[in-house]
């Protein structure tokens, strides 16, 4: 019996989430920044609304994000608990992007074998392997591909309605659906160069998303332009760690974590569609292909996101250099050999690509099991007011577990000072003047410090130079540290 | 029978068509009657536009005339050496004793420009949907509500030429060359001003053939004016600075400007130069762009008159979106609807903050002690945005300005930002600075654990006044 396209794609997305359920579950706990949407998705749980207004985050401020994640999340969480729906429901996000590189593929192609390939490369794409982070990308990446999937066949019926529906879902997801939006511009200056003839359909769609995706942003992020100004594109994110969100482009590394084989694929789909004419289909993906670049270039957008975006490209670019190889293979004498090639080429698929997946996986940055214990005994030991210090990406575990003010995190915007903030925290840990120390504790009224494995090891510490029993408790012991603050620094006259 | 009645349903159903597409023309009635009424709902607009800052400065008990512009040539129009005609008519209407006319002035500046542009445009029989969409984006972009809710230069610069604009266009020959007046007039502005009056000019004598003795006439005495102005009479080239400069966020009100313009204006405009791109008939907008844009670049203030550019191509690319036929109709009328609640937000969202950074009554007040109590010659120290407001009730100097050279701009940065009392106090003393006046503004975004706030603990600052959130502090010189 010969098995059916549709079934194939059924057994890579059975066995993509089966793997991703597996790693997930076998590692006790979430990324660090998921911490923070999990503590969204209970606030809407509980009072409808997200928490836009954080009195524990970075003191208390003012918090801005797009909620449809949050809010999808929370509605799965009437039904599970949230550290099942947490684990479950982003794989399970995760999981359709294999369906929908198939149908984009397909579209391009109008081939189910080339199509599956971009499925399978997709499915064990290493950089949206991520099991255990609970982060509206994996909302966001269908969502953005299924809108491409409806902008590519806006002709068929309904399809309009979709896109629009999936356009304003984007909207509320991620302010990155920028992407599609100068992915759309260069599209315009590609046909323009190419001396095409533009769409009437296509060209009004875009116009219609351009100002829907300005008018919707502007309404969520009015404040944060206002206050902000341009900036707004850099969060405020601290000058001193600006280069781990927008770092240059490594070649190598990228090449990982999207795949060598797609990519070179890729590169060369890219080079056949812009050189030679006849490939006005691809377009737009190369379009993509090329603002997301671009982007990522200019620092516009978070080069992870720009990496798992340009590697999907890239994933259903292949389907169209796997359909021309067999074509050409078709007309050369080693006809008989297809078979074979195909076997071949899903091995070397398999092998280049699962292993980095899985591999990315498991190293995920999350927090230990003992970790998490040591946040949660601070919740017992201290009262409401208290605050904590920790690593910045360990900050949403003070807001999560201890329900506790931290100093910063990760949500930089409207923090007043953020580089001073930033610089106080690294003083924290690593000056040796108590003096010092507790001037910054009491400046921020930090009443408890925490001392990580990860921090021992980003600061080069052991211990803190300046504690002493007299002014520091040690409440909690074990390879994590927590000490309590007994001192305050006055000046006498 | 079935045939005709296909043929009818037919025949319906395309009229329908045709009526969804035809948003913004005379077959939709509601579109007819605006163009119809166009001259009053526009005139309407602008009153309502410039009424509301001025009722939210009453509302908020602050002071009715806004702008640190608006001090700067109050401040000339008290002395005599002004290169500007804008002082001089302020003069004039001081000497008139019409009360609180300055209040009302910019309102009647406003007025007087839009009712002299819709007059021109039906003298020159300009298509009514392109008067209507470019002056009602002109009145709600940000730049105009700011111009228009000040006592500025560009304001009166815009009646003078749309004044000039309604008399060259009129069918009498000797109204025609009452257009001299006010164009001379608009030369005493500043330079960028007058050779963006001499390229309008052009343009004008090329599209209106009837017009182009006059209209080069004009231009040659303009220019001459001008060059004479700026040589001669020391005019400026450009205005002076009356804010910080931000390329980005002086254009985008979106971002947080001062004035500017709204995202989707830009937008729109970016549409309109694409769809004109390479047409004959718009060299003309083109020739205006570098010019406009290199002008900015030096100046941001000239934002002004790049606004006017990028309105034109906003209303080209408006018009060009929904006059052509859609293919997918549904989202027509939703892009329209996007599209003016964007324009609208952007609007609305700067009128909500106009009241952010106004002079304060209570401002005035604390400046109107310095100048009664303070009789020690010397001067203020403040920030610089704030210097003419500060001249103009304090009768007092400010130490810098924006438009200060760079040696005094680096001294007052030290003042402001040094935690060492022996690099700041010498340079307080050196510059003969005895006043410290410390405003809300300046208590928001300055640490108080460090630079110019931190120092006033030092024993030689005495706080002498103080009410609400403002401050006054004596700097006691050594030698005293």
């Amino acid at each position: 019996m010969k098995i059916k396209a549709k079934h194939w794609l059924l057994i890579i997305v059975i066995l993509t989430l089966a793997i991703r359920l597996i790693v997930s579950f076998s590692i006790p706990n979430l990324t660090y920044d998921s911490y923070f949407h999990l503590r969204q998705i209970e606030h809407i749980e509980e009072t409808g609304l997200p928490l836009f207004q954080d009195d524990l985050s970075a003191g208390g401020k003012q918090l801005v994000f797009l909620p449809l994640f949050h809010y999808l999340m929370a509605f799965f969480t009437l039904i599970l608990p949230i550290g099942i729906v947490a684990k479950i429901i982003p794989n399970l996000l995760f999981s359709t992007l294999p369906i929908i590189s198939y149908f984009i593929a397909k579209t391009l192609t109008k081939d189910k074998n080339s199509s599956l390939f971009s499925a399978l490369i997709t499915a064990f794409l290493p950089i949206t392997f991520l099991t255990n982070a609970v982060t509206p990308v994996s909302l966001f990446l269908p969502l953005i591909f299924l809108a491409i999937y409806f902008f590519l066949n806006i002709k068929i019926k309904n399809h309009l309605l979709f896109y629009i529906i999936t356009l304003f879902c984007l909207c509320l997801t991620s302010s990155a659906t920028f992407l599609i939006i100068v992915g759309f511009l260069i599209y315009l200056l590609l046909i323009a160069l190419e001396n095409k003839k533009m769409d009437n359909a296509e060209l009004e769609l875009m116009a219609f998303s351009l100002f829907f995706y300005v008018w919707t942003q502007f309404l969520f992020f009015k404040e944060v332009l206002i206050k902000e100004g341009i900036s707004f594109i850099w969060q405020n994110i601290p000058s001193q760690i600006v280069q781990e969100y927008f770092p240059k482009l490594s070649v190598a590394n990228s090449l990982i974590l999207v795949s060598f084989i797609p990519f070179v694929a890729g590169v060369y789909v890219v080079y056949k569609a812009l050189f030679q004419p006849g490939k006005q289909k691809s377009f737009l993906l190369i379009s993509l292909v090329i603002s997301t670049t671009l982007l990522a270039w200019f620092r516009l957008i978070q080069f992870k996101l720009s990496l798992a975006f340009f590697g999907m490209v890239l994933a259903i670019l292949f389907a169209s250099f796997y359909q021309e190889m067999i074509n050409y293979v078709k007309k050369t004498k080693f006809i008989k050999f297809i078979p074979m090639i195909t076997i071949t080429a899903i091995i070397i698929l398999l092998v280049t690509i699962i292993p980095p997946a899985i591999s990315h996986a498991i190293e995920q940055d999350t927090p230990t099991n003992e970790e998490v214990l040591a946040f949660t005994t601070i919740k017992e030991l201290s009262n409401r007011n208290s605050g904590v210090v920790s690593l910045i990406e360990e900050s949403h575990l003070i807001t999560y577990y201890s329900q506790r003010k931290n100093i910063l995190d990760t949500r930089f915007t409207f923090v007043e000072n953020v580089d001073q903030r930033f610089k106080d925290i690294t003083s924290i840990y690593t000056t040796k003047f108590q003096t010092h120390a507790l001037s910054l504790l009491n400046q921020y009224g930090i009443n408890y410090i925490v001392l990580t494995e990860k921090a021992k090891e980003k600061f080069a510490i052991e211990s803190l130079e300046y504690v002493d029993n007299e002014c520091f408790q040690q409440v909690y012991k074990n390879n994590t540290l927590v000490y309590q603050v007994k001192c305050e620094l006055k000046i006498e006259n | 029978m079935d045939n005709n009645n296909n043929s009818n349903s037919k025949d319906d159903r395309s009229k329908d068509d045709r009526s969804n597409q035809n948003i913004i023309s005379q077959s939709n009635k509601y579109f007819a009657h605006l163009t119809n009424y166009k001259n009053y709902y526009l005139l309407s607009l602008t009153l309502v536009v410039t009424l509301i800052p001025l009722l939210m400065s009453i509302f908020s008990n602050n002071l009715l005339i806004q702008g640190e512009e608006s001090y700067f040539h109050l401040i000339e129009a008290g002395g005599y050496s002004t290169t500007t005609i804008f002082p001089y008519f302020l003069k004039m209407l001081n000497y008139q004793y019409i009360n609180n006319i300055f209040i009302i002035l910019p309102l009647l500046l406003a007025f007087g420009s839009i009712f002299f542009l819709l007059k021109t445009a039906d003298q020159l029989k300009l298509p009514p949907e392109f008067t209507l969409f470019f002056l009602v984006m002109l009145i709600i972009t940000p730049v105009f509500i700011d111009t228009f809710s000040t006592l500025s230069l560009y304001g009166f610069y815009t009646l003078l030429i749309s004044l000039g604009f309604y008399l060259i266009s009129n069918e009498n020959k000797r109204v025609k060359w009452m257009a001299c007046i006010p164009f001379i007039l608009a030369t005493f502005t500043d330079l960028a001003s007058v050779i963006f009056l001499a390229a309008l000019l052009t343009i004008y004598s090329i599209i209106f053939k009837e017009n182009r003795r006059i209209s080069i006439f004009l231009i040659a005495l303009i220019i001459t004016l001008g060059i004479f102005n700026f040589f001669a009479m020391s005019m400026n080239f450009f205005i002076n600075h009356f804010h910080s400069q931000h390329l980005t966020i002086d254009l985008i009100s979106d971002l947080g400007g001062k004035s500017g313009l709204g995202m989707f204006t830009l937008l729109l405009s970016l549409i309109g130069l694409s769809t004109t791109w390479k047409k004959k008939n718009f060299y003309f907008a083109y020739f205006f762009t570098i010019p406009l844009i290199i002008f900015y670049w030096y100046n941001t203030q000239t934002v002004f008159h790049l606004t006017i550019l990028i309105i034109f191509f906003s209303t080209v690319g408006f018009i060009n979106l929904f006059n052509r036929k859609w293919t997918l109709e549904s989202l027509k009328r939703f892009s329209l609807l996007l599209i003016v609640l964007g324009i609208l937000f952007s609007t609305l969202t700067y009128l909500g903050r106009s009241t952010d950074n106004q002079f304060s009554i209570e401002e005035a007040e604390t400046l109107g002690w310095i100048k009664d109590q303070i009789s020690e010659e010397g001067k203020i120290y403040s920030f610089p945005d704030k210097s003419n407001f500060i001249n103009y009730f304090s009768y007092k100097d400010t130490f810098h300005n924006l438009d200060s050279d760079e040696n005094k701009k680096k001294a007052a940065n030290i003042i402001l930002n040094s935690t060492y009392a022996d690099q700041t106090l010498p340079l307080l003393e050196d510059n003969n600075i005895n006043i410290i006046y410390v405003t809300e503004d300046m208590k928001l975004t300055l640490p108080s654990d460090q630079g110019l706030l931190f120092l006033l603990k030092n024993e030689r600052f005495k706080l002498v006044h103080s009410q609400g959130d403002t401050e006054v502090w004596v700097f006691s010189k050594l030698n005293n």
